[in-house]
């Protein structure tokens, strides 16, 4: 049986790579830690990545147990524009917004932006957010 | 044959509750997370039952004397479907089911033995859902022949 930040994760990249097709495939297009952008290669990009999962449990009556997770979602772009990530976002935000629960994983579920951010190098960009989900289960 | 004892009492309404498809907890008493011993299954109701004496009811002087108990109902339970919550609370064989047969008279009366006082039937705690479990509970004073 598969935790809920197990079946969170794999539902929110299927969602990541629906959103923008032209994520690589496997491991080369998503990444389960946080990755420096220019440690990042061409064969990677645009990449998807998630960082700081978070499982909190909370007991309910009848032996049931609240879960809530959280997990830090980045998408790393290279040479790109300010236009493209906002597309990038609205691509992201019609899928999730067209099922919240993604596809019944979580009860109820949230996914707010964090931000836009450039590298210091300015060639790198990186879409920054975070998804909070529910499940009771037990 | 019911009895007009608390005793009987407790059997007779455990009976009758068992018959609308609930069955009883571990515990009557637990009330908070911390005394809860049981799980319960997707798609079951559960009851808790506990009675209080409420004192003597002798309407008047030449007639019987009877012992009245408030008896207390709690009815927990488990959503088969979570995300369709009014499945259970207005389905025909779900929270209307407990609510119309907890509060008909005729459900907790025998005849010559349990009679229900006048307008006590109250329901105390109003349906109520936490996680996946949806909860209420009903109060009958209840009158019996003997103690």
């Amino acid at each position: 049986m598969s935790s809920l930040i197990e079946d969170t994760s794999t539902a929110l990249e299927a969602l990541l790579r629906s959103a923008i097709p032209t994520i690589p495939a496997g491991a080369l297009g998503v990444s389960y830690v946080v990755r420096l952008p220019q440690d990042l290669n061409a064969e990677n990009l645009p990449h998807a990545a998630f960082s700081g999962e978070e499982d909190r449990p909370v007991p309910l009556r009848f032996r049931q147990i609240r879960n809530t997770v959280t997990l830090g979602v980045l998408v790393y772009r290279r040479g790109s524009s300010h236009a493209a990530l906002l597309a990038d976002y609205a691509a992201i935000r019609t899928l999730f917004d067209s099922d919240p629960t993604l596809g019944g994983i979580v009860e109820s579920g949230g996914l707010q932006l964090d931000g836009f951010h450039e590298a210091a190098d300015d060639a790198n960009q990186v879409l920054r957010m975070r998804f909070d989900g529910v499940r009771v289960a037990g | 044959m019911a009895i007009g004892t608390i005793t009987g009492l407790y059997a007779t309404a455990i009976a009758a509750i068992g018959g609308l498809g609930a069955s009883r907890m571990s515990s009557d008493l637990a009330r908070t997370l911390e005394e809860d011993r049981d799980a319960i299954a997707s798609g079951a109701v559960k009851f808790q039952i506990a009675a209080t004496y409420l004192g003597l009811d002798q309407a008047q002087d030449s007639g019987p004397a009877y012992y009245v108990w408030g008896v207390q109902i709690f009815v927990h339970h488990k959503l088969a479907s979570p995300a369709n919550e009014r499945a259970w609370t207005e389905g025909a064989s779900g929270l209307p089911l407990f609510q119309s047969s907890l509060a008909a008279p005729s459900f907790w009366k025998v005849a010559g033995v349990f009679d229900v006082a006048l307008d006590s039937i109250d329901f105390t705690d109003p349906p109520t859902r936490e996680g996946n479990v949806v909860s209420f509970s009903i109060e009958a004073h209840i009158r019996t022949t003997s103690l």
